[in-house]
């Protein structure tokens, strides 16, 4: 019976703990990024992603706080029907109402990002005064940059006939959604430029397609919790259990470690899957149904096939106590 | 009380490596990216994509690898709690030692590696170029330029059989049976013919037409009157258009003794800082050093515009420039050569205007460092004062000259253009050179490509990264690279430390082996440790990131120290936390 308690303490404090981490990672990065453009404005950017990072970081927490306990539930087991059905009550609440309290929160400090948005980022964000500034193949530099006044311009080009430089003495640049426009010798153009301190903080490639299923989970959710509420609670409902149903691998085989590496695969897979079926498969199918709405289920119901399926592997084939019963 | 081994881990471990170096060959030959390499380089892409790939993914898989090795481990025969460090502690050492030689190949081989997997990107880019360049020729009817370009082509790709073929017939063509008299020959005969041409004779504006014995004259009569710098200037005129004339070198030698000895305090002090100067470029010109002996002379002149004498070396060391030239072929043959490509900078030696240099191609080779596709332009915040451009270019003594002439055909040369505005030839610029702030060692790393700093040792980035913003740009990108080769060894050990940690808690028991189908999973472990590394390094680049840009590189340096003193610290206590039995 102390796991009553203790499971779904430990699952708060895990939630809450990655919660920290992930969002001041998150924060740490949107403000670095911000700070070409003077520290008062990357303050305000930093601020302003605060709720946003706090609600993207929420379901990611929720599910690996589920991992993390479930290590623990491997190495000591304890009653089978409260360590099953604690942790994914309290994580289904915590994700489903978290994360509805958090949009809630976001809403009434909606103005805030309108009033940036209204504002406009500073083409100091995009463009450094006295440094090259790369945009795809081709080169901006800027002698001197005041209000979206530009003066002194050199242009690189390498795809132009020769002079690959072009000098203009002046011209404006406007921030744009992604990149900046900038108007000089009679014409304007559209740079692809990325925030001037944007590289630093870039992601590892070989983890951007786990970031980018990560994304899309974060979009699909954002989605459905606009869309259709009871589709968002499903969706929610079912990653939870499918999460903690996974944790048959790590009791699959007699080698503990490999068993770890298993379940986190799994793990990573559903990540996919949710992108796979919610993304590619929801859109082709939805050309031959023309029922977009039932469609949305989709995803959620594929991970509850699964964590039924685990679930039954479980119960009928897996010791629950392999660990301590090859310690005996 | 006697160590209790159980087994080393390093076997399992070394496995891992020969696995993944085996994984990335095999990779690295089935992912040949054949469109943008040409065939010939076939085998040093697979093996520097080895070597970098195995390096990328070092830390994974040494993490996988010492967990597993940790969890087939057998415990040892238990007589009470026996702490986890003393039986693991002779691993240890082995674990810093492989972190060493990881830290060693990090900063020591792998840039070496990267510069030269750049290089055959570029190699491959370039033949190309020359080989659509011959067929260009060939349609517009130009053979000879056809065979040059085919030529080049193959002084980078030698084993192409078809370009060979195409290439001896266009050469009988042109130059019938005997190709050894072909472009090649020609240009060797050239060359010497050249050589010596440029180091022996004075040009011929110098001597006004005056035979040596009429230069000796007038030296003697500049001796006897006390102009000493008329008297040098005039026998070494007559010593270089004939060598055997000894009485020329000794009245320079007598001129010259004179000059130095001159004593300046009979002289006002205006004049006398004039005469120090005239002194400090007449030792510039005669030491050879034209470049400096023109803006001496020339910033006199501005001063002292009737001085005949500074008049004189003015002209003299401008021609002495005018005859500076190098050989085209030489800097086109240097375009086949490793280098650096695409560098664009700001070359800060003005207060008043800006000027942006963009060099296409750089490269040494023994006879100096040449460039290709040049372009500048000065400007103001109002406007632009010149924009020029030049096919090539020689490094000479800090200076960037354009001036190249043909070897076979004296009549051809190559100069800089201008396309807008003139060429900086007010203000002392001296025609045809472009003085060079940045020198040689650091011009190569003002690549327009951020990516590029991979291939830079990590001293240079050191030495770079206090300079480059002079240049224009920025400096956070070479300090973030700082930052990283420093903490990737710390992460090695750590994570190292980590996987034996986990492998220990998480090992198989001794009496019940995994059965073999768990070995066909292996390679489950270095993904899923491919992933917490990822994270591990990658939260860690941020924090260090923002510390950098918010506050300064020091600051960062030490956010690093701490950190990974933490780090070490906190997998120290984990691994010595487990228990033995």
């Amino acid at each position: 019976m102390r796991d009553l308690l203790r499971l779904p303490a430990l699952l708060l404090f895990f939630v809450v703990l990655l919660l920290l981490l992930l969002t001041g990672i998150d924060l740490l990065a949107t403000w670095g990024t911000g700070l070409s453009a003077g520290r008062e404005e990357a303050l305000f950017l930093a601020g302003a992603r605060f709720l946003p990072a706090l609600r993207d970081s929420l379901p990611v927490s929720v599910l690996l706080a589920l991992v993390l306990l479930l290590f623990r539930t491997t190495l000591r087991p304890g009653s089978r029907l409260l360590s099953f059905v604690v942790p994914l009550a309290v994580s289904f609440v915590v994700l489903a109402f978290g994360y509805q309290g958090l949009d809630g929160l976001q809403s009434r400090l909606e103005s805030q990002r309108v009033e940036m948005a209204a504002a406009g980022y500073s083409p100091e964000r995009y463009l450094a005064e006295q440094r090259f500034n790369e945009a795809g193949e081709q080169v901006l530099y800027v002698s001197e940059l005041e209000e979206g006044a530009l003066r002194g311009i050199v242009f690189y080009d390498p795809k132009a006939r020769p002079p690959k430089l072009r000098y203009f003495p002046r011209g404006v640049v406007e921030v744009m959604e992604s990149g900046v426009r900038v108007g000089f010798g009679g014409t304007t153009r559209e740079l692809a430029v990325e925030a001037v301190y944007a590289p630093l903080f870039e992601h590892d490639p070989l983890v951007r397609p786990l970031l980018e299923d990560i994304s899309f989970l974060n979009g699909e959710l954002a989605r459905l919790f606009r869309e259709s509420r009871p589709a968002f609670f499903l969706i929610s409902f079912a990653l939870v259990f499918a999460f903690y149903a996974a944790g048959v691998f790590f009791r699959v085989s007699r080698w503990p470690l490999l068993n770890v590496a298993i379940a986190f695969l799994v793990l990573r897979g559903y990540l996919y899957l949710v992108r796979l079926v919610g993304g590619d498969m929801v859109e082709q199918l939805g050309k031959v149904f023309g029922n977009p709405t039932t469609l949305s289920y989709l995803p959620a119901l594929i991970l509850l096939i699964l964590g039924v399926l685990f679930m039954f592997v479980e119960m009928l084939f897996v010791p629950r106590d392999r660990r301590r019963r090859e310690h005996a | 009380m006697r160590r209790q081994t159980v087994g080393t881990p390093f076997g399992v471990l070394f496995a891992f490596y020969l696995l993944a170096l085996l994984f990335f060959l095999v990779r690295s030959i089935f992912t040949f990216p054949s469109r943008e390499l040409l065939g010939v380089f076939l085998w040093p892409y697979v093996w520097s994509n080895t070597f970098l790939e195995l390096m990328r993914h070092v830390i994974p898989i040494t993490m996988a690898g010492a967990a597993v090795s940790y969890s087939l481990l057998s415990s040892p025969p238990t007589r009470g709690r026996t702490p986890f460090h003393r039986v693991i502690s002779s691993h240890l050492a082995g674990m810093v030692s492989l972190a060493v030689l990881y830290t060693a190949l990090l900063l020591g081989l792998q840039p070496r590696v990267h510069g030269n997997y750049e290089q055959l990107f570029s190699l491959s880019a370039q033949a190309r170029t020359y080989l659509s360049q011959a067929e260009s020729a060939l349609d517009t009817g130009d053979r000879r330029s056809a065979v040059l370009s085919y030529e080049r082509y193959l002084a980078i790709n030698g084993e192409d059989r078809d370009v060979q073929s195409r290439a001896a017939d266009l050469r009988t063509e042109l130059y019938g049976e005997d190709e050894g008299r072909g472009p090649g020959g020609q240009e060797s005969a050239g060359r010497e013919a050249g050589d010596r041409a440029r180091r022996s004779t004075p040009p011929d504006d110098l001597t006004e037409g005056l035979s040596p014995p009429e230069l000796v004259g007038r030296a003697e009569s500049f001796l006897s009157a006390g102009d000493y710098f008329s008297a040098y200037y005039y026998a070494d005129l007559a010593a270089q258009t004939d060598p055997r004339r000894a009485d020329a070198r000794r009245l320079a030698a007598q001129a010259r003794e004179m000059i130095r000895r001159f004593d300046r305090t009979a002289v006002e002090e205006q004049q006398a800082r004039v005469f120090e100067e005239k002194r400090r470029g007449f030792e510039l010109y005669n030491t050879g050093q034209y470049v400096k002996s023109y803006r001496v002379f020339h910033a006199l002149n501005q001063e002292v515009p009737r001085d005949r004498e500074v008049a004189r070396y003015l002209e003299a060391s401008r021609s002495r420039l005018a005859s500076q030239a190098f050989f085209v072929d030489e800097a086109q043959a240097a375009e086949l050569m490793p280098g650096a490509e695409k560098l664009l900078f700001l070359n800060p030696r003005h207060e008043d205007l800006w000027e942006v240099v963009y060099l296409g191609r750089m490269a040494g080779t023994p006879e100096g460092v040449y460039f290709a596709d040049i372009e500048v332009a000065g400007f103001t915040s109002q406007a632009l004062l010149y924009h020029y451009g030049a096919p090539y270019g020689k490094l000479y003594e800090g200076q960037i000259n354009f001036h190249g002439i043909d070897r076979r055909e004296p009549g051809i040369e190559t100069r800089s253009a201008a396309y807008r505005g003139s060429a900086p030839t007010q203000a002392g610029e001296v025609p045809d050179m472009l003085p060079l702030v940045p020198g040689p060692g650091l011009l190569s790393t003002l690549k327009i490509e951020r990516g590029s700093l991979e291939a830079l040792s990590f001293f240079m980035l050191w030495r770079v990264r206090s300079q480059i913003a002079a240049f224009g740009h920025l400096e956070a990108p070479i300090g973030q690279e700082i930052l990283t080769r420093t903490l990737l060894p710390f992460c090695f050990l750590v994570l190292a430390l980590v996987g034996m940690s986990v492998g220990w808690r998480f090992r198989a028991e001794s009496a019940r082996r995994p059965r073999w189908p768990g070995y066909l999973l292996v390679p489950a472990f270095p993904l899923v440790a491919m992933y917490l590394g990822s994270f591990y390094i990658g939260a860690q680049q941020v924090i260090l990131g923002f510390v950098m840009v918010r506050f300064s590189f020091l600051a960062a340096l030490i956010v690093l120290v701490g950190l990974q003193a933490l780090a070490l610290f906190l997998a120290l206590i984990a691994l010595a936390g487990q228990r033995a039995d």
